[in-house]
């Protein structure tokens, strides 16, 4: 085998080449996040004039008064809808597809689509679908009885914004699932077969057990995605309303820090939700390099 | 007989393949009817077309005298051991055992039962509560052999069950196959294209190639007589020696490689036509007495009780298996014998044999 480890006589040349890379990683991502933090600890006038150091002052205040942990469980509830959804709508394409076999091709191809729609443009067009004006979905509702107002109904908002969130991950989770299922051994169905096994049968005691780690591994994906990833889907919905009631964490972020120029809090819930993302990549990196395997 | 009949059935894939072409097979009852052939002969297809994981273009399946062509693999009462094993990972021993049994709502004091006499008699009653990752090779065979013990099926499928094993192993398992099988007098079909395991463990004996039975009998004499010289040239290790030749007007065989033997009888052949001479590595001889016919030994293998000898006959190469006496080496001429009444001749036109 030829070694993929490429040995360097002089330091000159690697460090040139790791420059671009280190300098990005340095100016977008590790400079921000160390104002962020130096941000959190003080407190600022409006303009950022003034500054005053005031410690864990504004952790406590978030975490002991106001709405912020109305906030986390919300974006919890959120995050928790979004995942089961996408994932139970994932598994059921993706095993109907895969029962399809090579007829089945079509249906993968078109399910991966909403993968590669931008979060903005879904947004739009979700809001548009059901707008309590002139959305052709609320229309249809209004016909079974149904009348759909996510402006006014804090319920519907966040139904609306966990469809629309589930819809992109849903494409996701179905290339994974398929994948799995495809690598799942054909003769081990055809024993199951013989073993009196009915399609659900194989299905729950099967099919879910062996794609497990799989499951595992979308989870938090999934998760990261709803808690992280969902700013520009609500942005071009809901706005965070009607009322708080569809302000996530990373919404509330924009709004304490864009909106009400109160930096100091902001910069507290962005420090928050780094440590979140922090532990959900550590669960997904230990889940990846001790795949559970048969 | 109420063993598995199969009446004109057939098989074409989509896309135009013809995997069997019609057959028609009785697999008598109790017995090991072995399945024998080079790989794309159909005699997975069949097996799978018995076990009802795959779809007949036609024909129909009857086991212990019922038609099952329409029934569902998990009702047709059969078992089948897959090549890979096929074991749930992610189930123990005991429940890749028993999940055939819950599935059909055995109480679970008698699945209890089942499977630890299958265990038992399996010696892998230790294993019960391990993860199929946990086994070695012989022990998920015998796992996957208990899944179709517990289930005391009309009839059990082998689908190549011993080629992941290594030589050894393989030659214990065939030995405990069959031992099980016979005590267990259940009819059972067995896939293999192992010439040796299809002559050790086979009670009748099918070979197949490109869709089609080409002979079938017991193994020893589909050995002694075979139809043609495919079925001649697929079993026994080392293979049979062909040789071509013309027939000459005083009966003997003039071989193009040039030596000129003699044949006991005269086939039921015009004088000079063509014929193919077949003769296997044991029924040529070291003569004493210097014969007729000679050849110059090119290698020598030892296979311990006995020796193969290489031998340059005339123009070609043939095999003759010799005892270990005398010493001989490489380059030596000796004078060899046939044995006439084992000599074969075919039609090299057809391969059927002339008898």
């Amino acid at each position: 085998m030829i070694a993929k480890r490429v040995t360097f006589k002089r330091t000159g040349l690697p460090l040139a080449l790791l420059a671009p890379q280190l300098a990005v990683t340095g100016i977008f991502f590790l400079w921000p996040t160390f104002v962020a933090l130096k941000q959190s600890l003080y407190r600022s006038d409006a303009f950022g004039l003034r500054q005053v150091f005031t410690g864990l002052e504004n952790y406590r205040a978030l975490l002991f008064h106001g709405n912020y942990l109305a906030t986390l469980e919300r974006s919890g509830f959120f995050a928790g809808c979004v995942t089961v959804l996408s994932l139970a709508v994932g598994l059921v394409l993706a095993v109907m597809a895969d029962s399809l076999g090579r007829s089945g091709r079509i249906w993968q191809a078109l399910l991966v689509w909403p993968y590669a729609l931008a979060p903005a443009v879904a947004g739009v067009l979700w809001a548009y679908m059901f707008d309590p004006a002139i959305g052709p979905i609320t229309h249809a509702l209004a016909h079974i009885g149904i009348d759909w107002n996510h402006v006014l109904n804090s319920g519907e908002a966040m139904t609306l914004i966990v469809m629309a969130a589930a819809m992109k991950q849903v494409a996701y989770n179905f290339l994974f699932y398929l994948a799995a299922l495809q690598a799942i051994p054909k003769s081990l169905m055809e024993a199951a077969a013989l073993d009196a096994a009915g399609p659900v049968r194989r299905l729950f005691s099967l099919i879910i057990p062996l794609i497990a780690p799989t499951t595992l591994f979308l989870l938090v994906v999934d998760l990261t995605y709803a808690f992280f990833d969902t700013f520009g889907l609500i942005d071009s919905t809901t706005y965070g309303g009607p009322g708080n009631s569809t302000t996530i964490m990373v919404y509330q972020v924009y709004k304490d820090g864009f909106i009400d120029q109160r930096f100091g809090p902001a910069a507290a819930q962005s420090m928050i939700l780094l440590l979140l993302v922090g532990a959900l990549t550590m669960v997904q990196f230990t889940l990846v390099e001790r795949r559970i395997d048969y | 007989m109420a063993g598995i009949e199969l009446g004109s059935v057939s098989k074409v894939y989509q896309g135009g393949v013809t995997a069997l072409k019609p057959t028609t097979l009785t697999i008598p009852e109790g017995g090991l009817t072995v399945l024998v052939g080079p790989s794309g002969c159909g005699k997975s297809t069949l097996l799978r077309i018995i076990a009802g994981l795959e779809e007949p273009t036609s024909g129909t399946v009857t086991i212990a005298g019922r038609d099952v062509t329409q029934i569902e693999p998990a009702d047709r009462d059969i078992a089948m051991v897959f090549q890979n094993y096929a074991l749930y990972p992610h189930m123990s021993v005991y429940d890749n055992m028993a999940y055939g049994l819950k599935n059909r709502g055995t109480a679970r004091s008698d699945i209890a039962l089942r499977v630890n006499e299958a265990a038992k008699m399996l010696g892998i009653e230790a294993l019960l509560q391990r993860k199929p990752r946990a086994l070695s090779g012989g022990q998920r065979q015998r796992v996957a052999m208990g899944r179709a013990i517990v289930r005391r099926p009309k009839a059990f499928l082998f689908d190549e069950p011993l080629s992941n094993l290594d030589a050894k192993l393989r030659g214990e398992m065939r030995v405990e196959i069959r031992t099980l099988q016979q005590r267990l007098g259940v009819t059972s079909v067995y896939v293999t294209h192992d010439q040796l395991e299809a002559m050790t463990m086979a009670d009748h004996l099918v070979v197949m190639r490109d869709g089609v039975i080409v002979q079938q009998g017991p193994p020893g004499h589909v050995y002694d007589e075979p139809d043609n010289v495919f079925v001649a040239g697929f079993l026994g290790a080392p293979p049979i020696n062909l040789l071509p030749g013309t027939l000459a007007e005083d009966g003997t065989l003039h071989l193009d490689c040039g030596p000129h033997v003699t044949l006991p009888v005269h086939p039921p052949l015009q004088t000079g036509s063509k014929v193919t001479l077949g003769i296997r590595a044991e029924a040529i001889g070291i003569a004493a007495p210097a014969g007729s016919l000679t050849a110059t030994v090119e290698l020598i293998e030892e296979l311990g009780p006995s020796r193969l000898l290489h031998l340059r006959f005339g123009t070609a190469k043939i095999i003759a298996m010799a005892p270990r006496e005398p010493a001989l080496r490489p380059g030596e001429t000796l004078a060899i014998q046939l044995d006439t009444a084992a000599l074969k001749l075919f039609d090299p036109e057809t391969g059927r044999a002339c008898r």
